[in-house]
């Protein structure tokens, strides 16, 4: 299961790709603000720089004039005071140092350079210069400025004139010194990081606030959907026990919700399609039960149809022995009555004991006759599986044919194996069989002909199996109907003398045996049926079933 | 014993066909009693090869027999002699052969089981023309 991943994938992936665009973007815009604070900063300190030492030019104008160092060193007294400053100084217009005061504690040792004075003097405006010592530890800006006398000419101060706004001051104006002025970029370059430090602290708090916001901002929607992806993944593995619980307003609670109905809906069909199943269940095991009620039924059906068949032969069978007892009871009490007790002689008592042992034994005979019937007609339902042999089936099973066969001038060949393994199965289901097709030989020789009924042991595929083989002299079946013998219904007899079940019937008793019916059959000369069953010892049911399909017909006449 | 039941004559002869023993057993215990003389045959073939070498008067023959059933017995008695009586007795009675054996000539068709009385009476009717 990748699920639980993908959630903390998608939940990292999230947090990464909006930390990174919020660092990214923080990082050039502090950078930016930075860059813009720190010329800004710059800029103040070059205005500054340039107030200072231009009011320095203006209030020195009057003692460059007159030449009052004092007065020279007053003002700059005044200036050296300010924090920054850390050297000023006044030049008269040949250069000459007129006022100065140094405090530069580091770079004492470098001379103030010159050239910025020249260029003061010779030019207009100010001059600076940037200077670095100490590797850049150190700097300081040095700026120079002219000191201008104005020297008012009034050409039409006789018209009284005192002040004429069109009047060029400047053309009148005159250098007549230097000031400068040296500001430490120590307080600059200290304000400069102290806001640098400000905007980074600033921007990491942002970064963290917003990464922060951000993990809460995917938890928001990543532990929703979590809980969707779990909740799939739950009923996938089947449980639609749980619902989502996402108590939220928004396209995450929609979700949840359509969520919820859809396990709902699930559940709902689920139900249905147990209950739905639960109940077909049901009613295919009705179905199967019925169908086997309504199997057996038409096993007894069939067989009762042979009981029906075998009727003649079953009379026959009774009525002999019923005429002896009958007439030999009648006998013997014509015989006794006709007596009184002194007249009977030895001959007499051992007569009439005869009579009676007669009795006696066609009774005995009755009763297994009528046994026999009724073992054969009773439902197979409660057969149980048992070893036997397929020669007592067979001779069984000949006591209620074999006079139909008489009758019918049919002509019984047996050819008993002399010992047959055991099979297991139901001696009744195999009689009905075997009865099946006797008398479908008989039907198929109407005018008589012969029945060769052999039992014998085979091999085939490692397998022992016992056969019998019932072969008639009959009229054959065509090659159309040999496929349909099987088939439930299928008859070529008039409607009411036959049920056409009898074969499809037996088919089932042999397959419930685990062996097989095969049949071939040529026109005019007559048929052989063969049933094969697998020996007990051997009998491994699946394997039978399986190999069965591919059972080859035996080779025909051994 | 009735003295007259002795008086055997060649033409009292009687042969009973049945593959079943206890009939041919019982049915020879009855006519021996009443005095007739007796053939058995145990099954139709048997029957034919006695009915072809002997002069029988009343002939009772089983319907259903292996091999040669009791029409034909019948039919052969009556070809040999036409007025050999032949009673059926049978276990089994469709009307079809029925049919066949009255067709065929047959005094009488009895079903098994049957009454002593009954056949007792019917042979001493067809064989010494009188009821018993």
């Amino acid at each position: 299961m990748k699920i639980p991943n993908l959630q903390l994938g998608l939940k990292i992936k999230f947090v990464l790709i909006i930390s990174f665009l919020i660092l990214f973007t923080s990082i050039v815009l502090s950078g930016f603000l930075i860059q813009k604070q720190s010329d800004l900063i710059q800029s103040e300190l070059e205005k500054r720089g340039r107030s200072l030492v231009k009011n320095l030019a203006y209030n020195s104008e009057y003692g460059v004039l007159i030449e009052n160092e004092k007065l020279l060193a007053t003002l700059i007294e005044g200036l050296i005071r300010e924090e920054d400053v850390i050297y000023t100084q006044i030049f008269d217009r040949e250069g000459k140092v007129l006022a100065q005061m140094d405090q530069r504690k580091f770079h004492r040792e470098k001379d103030l350079d010159s050239g910025i004075i020249t260029l003061a003097l010779n030019g207009e405006g100010f001059f600076g210069e940037y200077h670095f010592t100490h590797e850049g530890r150190f700097g300081f800006y040095d700026l120079a400025y002219s000191i201008k006398t104005t020297k008012v000419e009034m050409p039409k101060e006789e018209l009284g004139v005192i002040f004429d706004k069109d009047m060029d001051l400047k053309r009148l104006e005159k250098k007549i010194g230097v000031a400068r002025i040296g500001l430490s970029l120590n307080t600059m370059r200290n304000e400069i990081s102290r806001m640098k430090n400000i905007v980074v602290l600033l921007t990491a708090l942002v970064v963290a606030i917003a990464i922060l916001l951000t993990f809460a901002l995917v938890n928001l929607i990543v532990k929703p959907v979590d809980k969707l992806v779990r909740a799939t993944e739950r009923i996938a593995k089947g449980d639609l026990s749980q619902m989502v619980e996402v108590d939220r307003k928004d396209e995450i609670g929609k979700l949840a919700q359509a969520f919820n109905q859809m396990t709902t809906s699930l559940l709902e069909s689920r139900k249905q399609i147990e209950d739905y199943s639960r109940n077909l269940e049901r009613k295919v095991e009705e179905r199967t039960k019925e169908l086997k009620e309504a199997q057996s039924l038409l096993v007894q059906t069939e067989k009762m149809a042979a009981v029906g068949q075998l009727a003649a032969g079953v009379a026959h069978e009774l009525n002999n022995p019923l005429g002896g007892i009958l007439g030999y009871s009648q006998f013997a009490i014509e015989k006794i009555s006709s007596k009184t007790p002194q007249d009977l002689t030895s001959d007499d008592v051992s007569t009439y004991t005869q009579y009676l042992r007669d009795i006696e034994c066609q009774s005995q005979r009755c009763k297994t006759i009528v046994q026999n019937l009724l073992k054969f007609a009773r439902a197979s339902v409660e057969d149980s599986f048992e070893p036997l042999d397929l020669n007592t089936v067979l001779q069984d099973t000949l006591v209620f044919t074999r006079h139909q066969l008489d009758m019918a001038k049919v002509k019984l060949v047996l050819e008993l194996a002399d010992s047959l393994p055991h099979i297991m199965g139901s001696s009744n289901q195999l009689q009905q069989v075997c009865t099946n097709i006797i008398l479908n030989a008989l039907h198929a020789m109407p005018q008589g002909g012969v029945l060769r009924i052999a039992t014998s042991v085979k091999e085939f595929d490692s397998q022992r199996l016992t056969q019998i083989e019932f072969t008639d002299t009959g009229y054959g079946i065509n090659q159309e109907n040999l496929s349909k013998i099987f088939e439930p219904f299928y008859t070529t007899k008039k409607p009411g003398e036959g049920t056409g079940l009898g074969l499809s019937v037996s088919y089932g008793i042999i397959r419930d045996h685990n062996g097989e019916i095969l049949v071939e059959s040529e026109m005019g000369k007559g048929t052989t049926f063969r049933v094969v069953i697998p020996v007990a010892e051997t009998q491994k049911h699946k394997k039978m079933s399986d190999k069965s399909k591919e059972l080859p017909v035996f080779e025909k006449g051994r | 014993m009735n003295p007259e039941k002795k008086k055997l004559t060649q033409e009292e002869k009687i042969l009973i066909v049945d593959d079943e023993e206890i009939m041919r057993s019982f049915l020879l215990d009855v006519f021996v009693d009443e005095g007739y003389d007796l053939d058995l045959a145990a099954n139709g073939e048997e029957a034919l090869e006695k009915i072809s070498q002997n002069k029988y008067q009343l002939i009772i023959t089983d319907i259903r027999m292996p091999g040669v059933d009791g029409t034909e017995v019948l039919r052969k008695a009556k070809e040999v002699n036409p007025k050999t009586e032949v009673i059926i007795i049978t276990g089994y009675a469709t009307p079809q052969i029925k049919q066949k054996c009255q067709r065929l000539g047959a005094a009488y068709y009895i079903a098994k089981p049957f009454q002593i009385n009954q056949i007792r009476a019917l042979v001493n009717k067809l064989v010494r023309g009188k009821l018993g």
